[in-house]
């Protein structure tokens, strides 16, 4: 005989553990979101490009394996090599410079009153200035093509860089200052043991706006004022009519400002691993 | 007893307030330290002693007066002081990217110590607050009493003449604070360092002090209270209910004064 009390399932054993597994997957569902999320869109985009690309003329919308038949061509080529090499000497060169003085330029905006006073308006108007007017007057300025387009890039990137390493140094907390200043350093010392480290997480986070910006800046200046590299190639693709070209050298400018991006994440890791383990 | 370190008539004006208006933080400190001699400064909030640190600390100048330590002023001997005057503040200060050890032989690696001897030194000095073992730590990886204690270290390694303690048990919990208080303590007396401990703990200037001077508003000695003799007494435990009930009767009629 049964009782009126409803009789509770014995648990199986091996339930919690199936439990923990559920969670444990659904935990990792929500971490993958972003892939996810990233997923969809790519499949969206290739799905839409193969669409069109049935429908338009190949010469303006290439279909994907003809995109993929042409990006094929172009990295057999050996001037791909040779083009991707000029591009990226000019994006590393030119970062590097820009780099280099922008980080100077925000330190001494930060440390001194009456040179900020000059600084702030300078940056201010040369952010002002389309980008377009820049490359103009790079070309009239500048006779040697190199120049042109580090000039440009640098005239873009630097007060990136330099408001970046402005704001870095001035977020340097009040009682570190006091601290290492009680300890007697010399301004250069105060830079290496406080400002310097304090500030470079600001710095890296503009010096890699600055890298992405240097990229697409080297490959536009390529393209009106110098006639090598993945910019004037990209152009000549232009001037052919060659889209499914266009976007086999789009394609392997993404993998190149990927990779340098890539290379600056793990020397950021590197460098903030205390910082890294303090948000774990 | 050798005098380390001479406050005479120190002033500090500034020009603008809060309210836009000219002020006097600091109005006649005058006060001597020697050897091995612990003085506690103790005032209420806001009544100069930050001032005052950073006047003894050399990052200020006094507008008037003079303060010399070890016979040099902290300000206009700014380079020549370095490792002579150590400080540890109320919060630990330490410098978040750089290992337990780095930290504490920071005074050192400003002086231009070589590696291996600044190691060393700092290595002796983490010892002695019990952080043997957690030199390659970075400060997030330990708890608040150990990171105060490598503020410690940081301000024993550089074998200084004068330590400045400003309100350096303040932010720590009680058990920790007494603990922390008693080491630190024994460390000044194993090394004869002159020691000026700024609080607003009536009880911990007590506790520490040799000698405990009460500051007024705006800053200025308002009276001494000499310890040495008093704890050598039997009846010490009530002498010094006395001193802190004298101390706390002090402060409050300057308050209204």
């Amino acid at each position: 005989m049964t009782s009126g009390i409803p009789q509770r399932t014995p648990t199986a054993p091996g339930a919690p553990l199936v439990s923990h597994a559920v969670n444990r997957y659904v935990r990792w569902l929500g971490s993958q979101r972003d892939t996810l999320g990233t997923a969809i869109v790519v499949i969206a985009v290739l799905l839409a490009w193969q669409f069109f690309g049935g429908y338009l003329p190949k010469y303006i919308f290439p279909t994907i394996p003809l995109a993929i038949e042409k990006f094929e061509q172009i990295i057999t080529l050996k001037g791909t090599y040779v083009a991707i090499g000029q591009t990226l000497v000019r994006i590393l060169g030119g970062f590097a410079v820009s780099a280099s003085f922008g980080i100077a330029f925000g330190i001494l905006m930060a440390m001194s009153t009456q040179f900020n006073f000059i600084a702030r308006p300078l940056i201010r108007l040369i952010m002002g200035v389309p980008a377009l007017t820049w490359v103009l007057l790079g070309v009239i300025w500048f006779k040697n093509m190199e120049l042109r387009v580090w000039f440009f890039m640098f005239i873009v990137t630097f007060p990136i860089t330099a408001l970046n390493t402005y704001d870095g140094v001035r977020a340097v907390p009040f009682e570190l200052y006091q601290m290492t200043r009680s300890l007697r350093p010399t301004t250069a010392g105060l830079l290496r043991f406080l400002i310097i480290p304090a500030a470079t997480p600001f710095i890296f986070s503009g010096l890699r706006l600055s890298l992405s910006f240097s990229g697409r800046i080297a490959v536009f200046a390529e393209a009106i004022a110098a006639g090598t590299g993945i910019g004037a190639e990209m152009m000549l693709t232009n001037q052919l009519f060659d889209v499914a070209g266009l976007i086999g050298w789009t394609f392997i400018l993404i993998v190149v400002l990927s990779l340098m991006d890539g290379a600056l994440e793990v020397l950021e890791r590197r460098w903030f691993r205390w910082r890294r383990e303090m948000k774990d | 007893m050798i005098t380390v370190v001479e406050v005479s008539s120190v002033r500090k004006d500034y020009g603008s307030g809060l309210d836009g208006n000219p002020f006097t933080a600091v109005k006649d400190v005058s006060f001597s330290v020697g050897e091995g001699e612990v003085v506690c400064i103790c005032g209420k909030t806001g009544c100069g002693k930050s001032t005052l640190v950073n006047m003894l600390l050399g990052l200020d100048p006094p507008s008037a007066g003079s303060i010399r330590i070890d016979g040099l002023s902290p300000s206009a001997d700014f380079f020549a002081m370095r490792g002579k005057l150590a400080a540890v503040f109320q919060t630990d200060r330490l410098l978040p990217w750089r290992t337990v050890i780095d930290n504490a032989a920071i005074g050192l690696e400003v002086a231009n110590v070589p590696k291996d001897e600044r190691y060393a030194r700092a290595r002796v000095w983490l010892s002695k607050v019990g952080l043997s073992g957690w030199e390659k730590a970075y400060p997030h990886q330990l708890s608040g009493g150990m990171r105060q204690r490598v503020a410690i270290s940081r301000a024993f390694v550089t074998d200084p003449k004068v330590i400045l303690l400003d309100e350096a048990f303040g932010h720590l919990d009680e058990v920790t604070a007494h603990k922390l208080r008693q080491d630190c303590m024994a460390l000044i007396t194993e090394s004869r360092t002159a020691a000026i401990v700024v609080t607003h703990n009536i009880t911990e200037a007590l506790e520490l002090g040799t000698r405990v001077l009460v500051l007024g508003k705006p800053a200025r000695v308002i009276s001494s209270h000499e310890l040495v003799e008093l704890r050598r007494l039997p009846d010490w435990a009530i002498k010094r209910d006395q001193v802190r009930s004298e101390i706390f009767r002090t402060i409050d009629s300057e308050s209204f004064g």
